[in-house]
């Protein structure tokens, strides 16, 4: 096995169903930014229960993923695995058994990762085909900025995504 | 009467709701209802050809493998060039085909279908000797046994020695599920939606390194399934035997068949490890397979399109409003009639041919569990097929490892047709799956699926006949409507591959409890 980065970023989510996609999308940017060997960017899709291997020993992981909490789409939520598993029964996120189910799989084999912090995006649309719904495409450069963040990879996103000529903005062409 | 409701509360990648009504305890009316509309169909039209194998992955979160491989059989098929498949290639689709399989079954076995019948609880305040155990014990004194331990009070009848071996056996399975994905990485690339098989044949370069990488993780496999999944399989069973008498279905069994062994270009007649065909269980008449059997009803689906037509000429076109209509899944049906795919399907239809490997496995369990061949249309039925095949798949794959040559040509050149359709046939561990392709100005016209999960939870067909599972769930008893353990046992042993919930809701549609099953 290849010794394994200390930081995790996780994207989930199923590409065909629209907004659900936008973890999955978010990797993908991930994976193409100058990152330092102390990370690695990983896209689960859908496939979460063989997602324990991946989390295990890590120092510090942070999984983007969809959710509906009725909220505005392309709202991003902070959320911690405990405050997952208290909602247990609602339909918080749209992922979040498997990822428990992950993570309780790791305490099991004693090899549960370190800090594990959950962005979620709120949907808006779910039966987009391939594509992410405006509000949510509006929404990936702030995931990514607080990805970043939380991750502590001291990146300015602003200087490693190629610009938009009109706007100045980074240009996530998703 | 009394209503029963299973329904989803999560989506790992769809939705199953099952719905009984019982009278005095018993199933009378089982319906099955796929609520997702997923589109795929419509999400390929207008696309490049070669992107169907890695789009079509992404149906599904269990078993993306074997939609790649029934992709790449499909696109083979209408590129014509299924004879020019190097022998690398072949080899290595049926590694990470076979590979696929044995992490899938310890999954369903330990991690979906155990607690149904082994008591983790059991484990709290262990302190001997086995680490396995202590770790459970340490878990459960957390006190978060959900959602990880889902479990019903009640039926648990295994001898206290057996439950806690099976218990560190779900820990220890945990390690070796990790050595199969990691032995399907070794020829499919990245996970978990493995870029390894590709139209013309396989894409990663044949070494001597991956060769011993993954014959090294196939022992310990191998070990494990021989030593322990098969016993473990039949003392629950014989614990259970009365589930041998549970959840018996149409009886009837369709296989596409599996692992090609040749290049023949015709589907119907390359030679594949496991056969296809059908079996009538009654008579246990065995049938050759003929694809052009295969259409998909749709009297009670919410579609408006034609009924009763073969794959390849379906359309998805949804209707939400449909009256009489329950369900987001088609009604697959063989010459007409309903039949149940899945591990059992294949092991009943190589046994009745049979075969070399599989003949004397079903026979040795059967002898242990002193039951006949009937036996097998069953729960317990299921489970004991799902865990021999386990073995076969693992034994077959010690050979054809060793197949390979390392160094030589791994994928034939194609060029992209204009014109052209394709059909690509094969099982997923849970059950046939067939891709259909119609390609027209280079471009993807039309692309159907039928999944096994299709076959094994579809609603009524236009005449009316239940689908498998709804066949399975009549009849059965259920002694507590607040904890229908017995009515998931019955859905769970077809391994559906949706993860749902049950939602009771008494006569009046008042809900009285909700629980999650996976």
């Amino acid at each position: 096995m290849v010794a394994r980065a200390p930081k995790l970023f996780v994207g989930v989510g199923n590409v065909l169903a629209g907004d659900d996609g936008v973890g999955v999308r978010a990797a993908e940017i991930m994976m193409g930014l100058p990152l330092t060997p102390d990370v690695d960017v990983y896209e689960a899709g859908t496939a979460l229960l063989e997602l324990a291997a991946v989390l295990e020993l890590r120092e510090r992981v942070v999984v983007v993923d969809a959710i509906d909490a009725g909220a505005e789409p392309g709202q991003i939520f902070r959320l911690r695995p405990e405050q997952i598993r208290s909602q247990e029964g609602l339909p918080l996120s749209l992922h979040q058994l498997g990822l428990l189910h992950a993570l309780d799989e790791t305490h099991l084999r004693g090899r549960a990762p370190g800090e594990v912090v959950l962005l979620a995006v709120q949907v808006g649309n779910l039966s987009g085909g391939m594509k992410l719904s405006p509000a949510v495409k509006a929404s990936l450069l702030r995931l990514l900025e607080a990805a970043v963040d939380e991750l502590d990879l001291g990146l300015d996103l602003r200087d490693c995504l190629p610009v938009s000529p009109a706007s100045r903005e980074p240009a996530l062409n998703r | 009467m009394g209503r029963i409701v299973i329904d989803p509360v999560t989506r790992i990648e769809g939705h199953l709701k099952v719905e009984v009504i019982t009278e005095r305890g018993v199933v009378k009316e089982a319906r099955c209802s796929g609520l997702l509309f997923r589109g795929i169909e419509l999400i390929l039209r207008g696309r490049d050809p070669r992107d169907a194998s890695r789009i079509t992955q992404r149906i599904c979160g269990v078993c993306p493998t074997a939609h790649a491989v029934a992709s790449a059989l499909a696109l083979d098929d209408a590129f014509g060039i299924a004879e020019q498949v190097p022998h690398n290639g072949r080899v290595m689709r049926n590694l990470i085909l076979g590979s696929n399989f044995v992490q899938s079954h310890l999954l369903h076995f330990y991690h979906l279908a155990a607690l149904d019948y082994v008591d983790v609880a059991a484990a709290a305040g262990y302190s001997g000797p086995d680490e396995r155990l202590r770790q459970v014990a340490e878990f459960i004194s957390r006190g978060q046994l959900a959602p990880f331990f889902p479990r019903y009070d009640g039926d648990y009848r295994l001898p206290k020695a057996a439950n806690r071996a099976a218990v560190s056996h779900y820990v220890e399975a945990l390690d070796r599920r990790r050595e199969a994905q990691e032995m399907l990485s070794i020829f499919g690339g990245k996970m978990p939606h493995q870029m390894g098989t590709f139209p013309g044949g396989a894409l990663e370069v044949v070494t001597v390194d991956k060769i011993a990488a993954f014959r090294w993780r196939l022992q310990r496999l191998r070990d494990f399934v021989d030593n322990v999944y098969i016993p473990d399989v039949l003392a629950v069973a014989g614990a259970y035997a009365d589930y041998l008498d549970v959840g018996r279905g149409p009886a009837r069994y369709l296989s596409y068949g599996a692992w090609d062994q040749d290049t023949e270009p015709d589907l119907t007649r390359r030679g594949r490890s496991l056969p296809g065909g059908t079996l009538d269980g009654t008579r246990m008449a065995y049938e050759p397979l003929d694809p052009s059997k295969i259409t998909e009803q749709v009297r009670h689906s919410w579609y408006n399109s034609g009924t009763d037509l073969p794959p390849s000429l379906g359309k998805t076109e949804p209707e939400p409003d449909k009256a009489g209509a329950y369900s987001f899944l088609k009604a697959p049906r063989y010459a007409g009639e309903v039949h149940e795919v899945g591990p059992l399907a294949r092991m009943l239809v190589a046994y009745a041919q049979d075969h070399p490997e599989v003949k004397p496995l079903v026979d040795g369990a059967l002898s242990e569990l002193r039951a006949g061949p009937d036996a097998l249309f069953s729960v317990m039925g299921r489970h004991a097929a799902r865990a021999l095949e386990c073995k076969a798949v693992a034994d077959a794959m010690a050979g054809w490892v060793l197949e390979l040559k390392p160094g030589e040509p791994v994928c034939a050149q194609f060029d992209v047709p204009e014109m052209g359709s394709g059909m690509g046939l094969t099982e997923a561990p849970r059950g046939s799956l067939g891709h259909w392709i119609e390609i027209e100005d280079g471009v993807i016209a039309n692309y159907q699926a039928v999944v096994p999960t299709t076959w094994n939870c579809s609603p009524r067909d236009d005449r009316g006949q239940p689908g498998a599972c709804e066949q399975a769930l009549a009849g059965a008893t259920v002694r507590d409507p607040e904890s229908p353990l017995e009515l998931m046992r019955i859905v769970r042993s077809f391994d559906p591959c949706l993860a749902c919930a049950i939602h009771l809701i008494t006569p009046k549609g008042h809900e009285i409890g909700r629980f999650r099953a996976i």
